[in-house]
C-alpha cells in the first residue's frame, strides 16, 4: 500500500506542543512522536482469514516542574490543543508527588538508524503473499497451518527541554505459526527480526517436515521430575517474565525476586542476560529511549551475577542509580533479552546426543505467578513435547505443567545449544535471542 | 479538520459506491486517567487520549480490517480504494471465504450515566485508598513491605455504522483498581494481587466490600506464613468461592464457547476449544452446570449493550443444565456456522478487528446457603480465593491455586491450608458439580485474545460451588 512514514504532521505537532508548554513555563518537557504502519496477514487451516493494516500516530509526553513526572499519551488528533494543554498544565500543577525530578544529562542529538535495523521495503505485501503461497501450498495435505505474519515500520522522534533531540526508523516482523496434524497434535514455529526479506519458505517447510517425523504418537506425560530441554520459543516465554522482573518499577515496588540483590551472584552458572539494540537481526533496534537516552549494551546478569536493573530516569533516581536507557517515561522495561550460557560450543545435535533421559518442551503459555516477590510460578506446555531417550527422540507427550521458581530455574540451568534465534511467544512482549536450554530436575504435574 | 463522525459516514457512503459487499466503520475513542500509589504516595499520574477509525470490509469473500487515526476524508478514501483493489485483485480461493447475514438496521444511542462521576469524585477515592493504605501499613500481624494501587479510569466512546444502515453510538465509563500487596515474615515474602472494577460512576463502588477483601487478603497472607497447614492431597470434595467459580466460568466454559476458536481462527494465538461445531446439545457437565454470558448488567466491568458490529448483546446460555446450548458469535462466525451473531464482537481499540469475546460470564446461582454446601462437603476444602492459574490450548487441562483456603472437617470450616492446588480437567470438573449457593458475586477481569493481543474488560463470577472428588495437589 502507498502510505509511508510521513511524519510531517507529527513533527509539527511536537513543535507546537513544545512551544505551548514552554510558554506556559513547564520546566522539564519530553515529547516523543511515533508514526507506525503495520500490516498483518492472519491465516487459519491453510487459508488466509484476515488482511489487516494499521496507520497510527502517537505522542508521548513527560512533564515535570521538579516534583514527580506527569505522563500523557495522545493519539486522538481531533483533540482541541488549547483544551489539551490546559488539562496538562492543570494536572501538572496539582501533582502531589514527592519524588524529586531532574532530567537526564542534556545536550545530545541522535539521528541514527542502527545498521540492519531498518528495511525500507518491509511492507511490500507481494513478498509475504508469495511466502504464504509457498508455505500454505507446500505442506502435506493432512497438515493444517494457522498463524500470522506481522510487518511493522516505526518512526520515532523526540524533542526535550534538556536539548536532546533525535529521530530514527526501525522495522520488525513477527512470524507466528502452528502446525496442526490434528486438533491435539501441534507444533509451533516462531521467528522475529528486523527484516522479513531473509525469510524464505524452504527452511520453514523443512522444519515443518522435520517436526512431522515426531508427531505420530503421543501420550499424557507422567507426573514427576524431569530434565527438560526447552526450545528457544518455550524458554523465551519464561525469560520474558525473568526480564520483566529486572524492571526498576518491579524492583522498587518489591514485586521482584531480584529486589535488593544488585551485585549478588544469582546463579552459580555462567549465565549472561543482556539487552543490546545492536545485536544482529534485533527486532528492537532502538537507538534511544523515551527520554532520549542513548541505548547501549546493558548486562542485567553477567557471569551469574546481577549487574543492572532496567531503569529510566525516575526509577534510576529512586533506586540511587542511573538510567540504563530503558524508558518508558513512566515505567522502564527491557526492549530485548539475549541469553547466553557460558562459552557455548555445543550444537543442538551434540546436546541431544548427550541426553540419556530428558524431555523436549517446544512451547509454553499461561505463565502465572502465585508469589511475585519470590518468583514462584507455573507454566503450561503448548504443542507436542518429545521424550528423549539415549540421545534420540522417543515419542511425544502432552499435558505437562511446569512448577518452578525463578531462583530454582537459575540454579538448575545446565547448558544451551550453540545455534540461537530471535523469537517472541504470542502471549509475551519482549523478544529474545537464545538457543535450546537444558534445565534439570523440574517438577511436572499434569491436570489429571 | 473534519470530525470522525463525518469520516465514518463518508467511509460507508464511499464503500457502498464501490459496491463493497459489506462495510462496518467504527469510531472508537478512549480517554483514560491512570493514578499509581505506592506505600501511600502518588508515584504516577497519566492521561491517555486515543481515537481513530477501524473499518471492516468483506468483499469477494475476503476479509480486511484497516484502521487509522488521521481524521481525513482523503486518507480514508485512499484506504478504501486500496482495500477495494486488494479484494478484487487477489485470488479469493486463498482466503477463508466469509460473508455475513443481513441484519435489521438500528439507530441507537446509549450512554451509561455515572452516578458520582470519577473525574468529579476522584479525590474521594484517593482519600479512601490512602486511608486503606494507612490501615494496611498498621496491620500488626504481618509487615506489609509494599502496597501498590493502580487506578485506571476509562471513558470509552464508540460510533458504529454498518453498510445496512445501523448507527450505534455508545459511551461507557469504566473504573478498574488493581492492587498488589507484598508481606514479609521470618525471612520469607508473600504477595497477593486483586482487582475491583465497574462500569458507571463511583456510586457503584462498594467501598466496604473493597476494604473487607483487602483485609481478608492480609489475614490470608498472615495465615499462609504462620498458621496454615499443608492441604490433604488426592480426590476431595471442595467448595469454591465466587471468585474461583468466576475464573472457572471464564476459562473452562466462556473461552471454549467462542466460535472463532471453534473454527480455528485463533489456532496460533489464543488457542482452540474442546468444543466443535457439532457440540450444541451435547452433555458436558452435571445438571447443576448452567453458565451464562450476559453483558447487559449496567454496573459490571464487562458491560455493553451493542457490539462492535452493531448487534445487540443479550443473555446467552452457554451451558444449561449441563448441556451445551449456544456459542458466542460475531457476524462472520455466525455466517460460517449457519446462524446469527449474538452480539459478541468486541475490539480493544480502533486499531483492532472485532473478535468474538465474552462480556459477563457466570455460573447460575442455586438454592443453598454456603453453610449448607460446607456441611454437604463433610470433609474436604473450602477454597475462597485463588492466585496462580492456567489452562491448556483446548481449555481442558487446568489449574487454580487457592489463596484463602480452609480444611472442611465434619461439615465445618476448620484450619487454614496453604496453597491447595486444584489441578483437573474440564470434563471431570463440570461433571462433579453437585451444589450451588444462592448468593452471587462478580469480579472484573482483563481478557487477552487476538494477534497482536487485544485486551478487553470482562466480568466473571458465580455463587459458591460444591464439587465432589476433585484432584488436589500441594504447591
Amino acid at each position: 500500500m502507498s502510505l509511508e512514514l510521513s511524519s510531517i504532521y507529527i513533527k509539527e505537532l511536537i513543535d507546537e506542543l513544545y512551544k505551548r508548554l514552554s510558554d506556559k513555563g513547564v520546566k522539564h518537557i519530553i515529547i516523543n512522536g511515533y508514526t507506525k504502519i503495520s500490516k498483518s496477514f492472519r491465516f487459519s487451516r491453510n487459508k488466509i482469514d484476515l488482511l489487516k493494516e494499521v496507520l497510527s500516530h502517537k505522542i508521548v509526553l513527560g512533564l515535570s516542574n521538579g516534583k514527580g513526572i506527569y505522563v500523557s499519551t495522545l493519539s486522538d488528533f481531533t483533540v482541541d490543543l488549547d483544551e489539551y494543554v490546559e488539562t496538562l498544565i492543570n494536572t501538572l500543577n496539582r501533582l502531589k508527588s514527592e519524588i524529586e525530578y531532574s532530567p537526564p544529562e542534556n545536550g545530545r542529538e541522535i539521528y541514527e538508524i542502527i545498521p540492519g535495523g531498518y528495511d525500507d521495503k518491509i511492507l511490500q505485501s507481494e513478498n509475504v503473499m508469495n511466502f504464504l503461497d509457498k508455505v500454505l501450498s507446500g505442506v502435506p495435505e493432512e497438515v493444517k497451518l494457522s498463524g500470522s505474519i506481522h510487518l511493522n515500520k516505526v518512526k520515532h522522534m523526540i524533542k526535550t527541554s534538556y536539548d536532546v533531540e533525535g529521530e530514527y526508523k526501525r522495522t520488525y516482523y513477527i512470524l507466528n505459526l502452528r502446525v496442526f496434524k490434528d486438533k491435539d497434535i501441534t507444533y509451533p514455529l516462531n521467528r522475529v527480526g528486523s527484516s522479513f526479506k531473509k525469510q524464505s519458505p524452504e527452511p520453514i517447510l523443512e522444519e515443518i517436515s522435520k517436526s512431522l517425523e515426531n508427531m505420530d504418537y503421543y501420550n499424557k506425560i507422567e507426573e514427576g521430575r524431569y530434565n527438560i530441554l526447552f526450545s528457544p520459543l518455550a524458554f523465551a516465554n519464561i525469560l520474558h517474565y525473568v526480564g520483566s522482573m529486572f524492571s526498576g518499577a518491579e524492583i522498587y515496588s518489591n514485586l521482584s525476586p531480584f529486589s535488593g540483590r544488585l551485585g549478588e551472584s544469582i546463579t552459580e552458572h555462567d549465565i549472561d542476560i543482556y539487552d543490546d539494540p545492536r545485536e544482529e537481526g534485533s527486532p528492537s533496534a532502538i537507538p534511544f529511549d523515551e527520554e532520549g537516552v542513548p541505548r547501549k549494551k546493558v548486562y542485567f546478569v553477567k557471569n551469574g551475577a546481577l549487574k543492572s536493573y532496567a531503569l529510566n530516569n525516575v526509577y534510576g533516581k529512586l533506586l540511587g542509580l542511573k538510567t540504563t536507557g530503558h524508558a518508558g517515561i513512566d515505567s522502564p522495561y527491557p526492549k530485548s533479552l539475549i541469553f547466553k550460557l557460558g562459552d557455548t560450543t555445543t550444537t543442538l545435535d551434540e546436546l541431544l546426543t548427550s541426553l540419556k533421559d530428558a524431555i523436549l518442551i517446544n512451547n509454553l503459555w499461561y505463565t502465572r505467578f502465585s508469589n511475585y516477590r519470590e518468583g514462584v510460578f507455573s507454566t503450561l506446555q503448548r504443542d507436542i513435547g518429545l521424550y528423549i531417550k539415549d540421545g534420540s527422540f522417543n515419542g511425544g507427550f502432552k499435558g505437562a505443567r511446569i512448577n518452578l521458581s525463578i531462583n530454582e530455574l537459575l540454579q538448575n540451568i545446565r547448558i544451551m545449544s550453540k545455534e540461537n534465534i530471535w523469537t517472541k511467544p504470542w502471549d509475551v512482549d519482549i523478544p529474545s535471542k537464545l538457543g535450546y536450554v537444558l534445565v534439570e530436575n523440574v517438577k511436572i504435574t499434569t491436570g489429571v | 479538520m473534519v470530525g470522525y463522525r463525518d469520516v465514518v459516514e463518508y467511509s460507508i457512503d464511499y464503500g457502498l459506491s464501490k459496491n463493497l459487499d459489506m462495510i462496518i466503520s467504527r469510531f472508537q475513542a478512549s480517554n483514560k486517567k491512570i493514578i499509581e500509589l505506592l506505600n501511600g504516595k502518588e508515584i504516577l499520574e497519566r492521561i491517555d487520549r486515543d481515537s481513530g477509525i477501524g473499518i471492516r470490509v468483506i468483499n469477494n469473500s475476503i476479509h480486511v480490517h484497516t484502521s487509522l487515526n488521521v481524521p481525513s476524508i482523503e486518507v480514508v478514501k485512499r484506504k478504501i480504494d486500496e482495500v477495494y483493489s486488494i479484494t478484487t485483485n487477489l485470488d479469493s480461493n486463498k482466503f477463508t471465504n466469509v460473508e455475513v447475514l443481513e441484519t435489521e438496521s438500528k439507530d441507537v444511542t446509549y450512554v451509561l450515566k455515572e452516578d458520582k462521576a470519577f473525574l468529579d469524585y476522584e479525590n474521594d477515592l484517593l482519600e479512601f485508598i490512602r486511608g486503606l493504605d494507612a490501615r494496611i501499613s498498621r496491620y500488626k500481624e504481618l509487615e506489609v513491605v509494599s502496597r501498590y494501587f493502580k487506578i485506571i479510569y476509562t471513558d470509552e466512546e464508540k460510533y458504529v455504522v454498518t453498510s445496512e444502515g445501523s448507527r450505534i453510538y455508545s459511551r461507557i465509563p469504566r473504573l478498574l483498581i488493581i492492587y498488589y500487596l507484598t508481606g514479609k515474615a521470618e525471612g520469607r515474602f508473600i504477595s497477593k494481587s486483586g482487582m475491583v472494577g465497574l462500569s458507571g460512576g463511583l456510586g457503584a463502588l462498594n467501598y466496604t466490600q473493597f476494604e473487607e477483601d483487602i483485609m481478608n487478603d492480609l489475614k490470608a497472607m498472615h495465615s499462609i506464613i504462620f498458621e496454615s497447614i499443608n492441604p490433604p492431597e488426592g480426590e476431595l470434595n471442595i467448595v469454591v468461592g465466587n471468585e474461583v467459580a468466576g475464573i472457572i466460568a471464564h476459562e473452562a466454559v466462556g473461552h471454549p464457547s467462542e466460535a472463532d476458536r471453534i473454527l480455528g481462527f485463533e489456532g496460533a494465538q489464543a488457542g482452540e476449544s474442546y468444543l466443535n461445531e457439532d457440540s450444541i446439545d451435547e452433555t458436558i457437565g452435571s445438571s447443576q452446570v448452567t453458565v451464562i454470558d450476559d453483558p447487559t448488567f449496567p454496573s459490571m466491568y464487562g458491560f455493553y449493550l451493542y457490539d462492535d458490529e452493531g448487534i445487540p448483546s443479550k443473555r446467552r446460555f452457554l451451558i444449561e443444565r449441563g448441556i451445551v446450548k449456544e456459542f458466542l458469535h460475531n457476524r462472520l462466525t455466525g455466517y460460517l456456522m449457519g446462524t446469527n451473531s449474538n452480539g459478541s464482537a468486541r475490539s480493544e481499540s480502533f486499531r483492532d478487528e472485532p473478535l468474538v469475546r465474552m462480556g459477563v460470564t457466570f455460573f447460575e446461582p442455586g438454592d443453598y446457603e454456603l453453610e449448607e454446601l460446607i456441611r454437604e462437603a463433610r470433609y474436604g476444602l473450602y477454597i475462597k480465593s485463588f492466585t496462580e492459574w492456567n489452562i491448556d490450548d483446548l481449555r481442558v487441562n487446568q489449574r487454580y491455586v487457592g489463596f484463602e483456603a480452609y480444611l472442611i472437617d465434619g461439615g465445618e470450616i476448620s484450619h487454614p491450608v496453604k496453597y491447595p492446588v486444584i489441578e483437573t480437567n474440564t470434563y471431570d470438573l463440570l461433571s462433579s458439580l453437585i451444589g450451588r449457593s444462592k448468593e452471587i458475586r462478580m469480579y472484573p477481569g482483563i481478557c487477552g485474545k487476538g494477534d497482536p493481543m487485544q485486551l478487553v474488560p470482562v466480568s466473571f463470577g458465580g455463587p459458591h460451588l460444591l464439587f465432589e472428588r476433585i484432584r488436589i495437589l500441594r504447591r
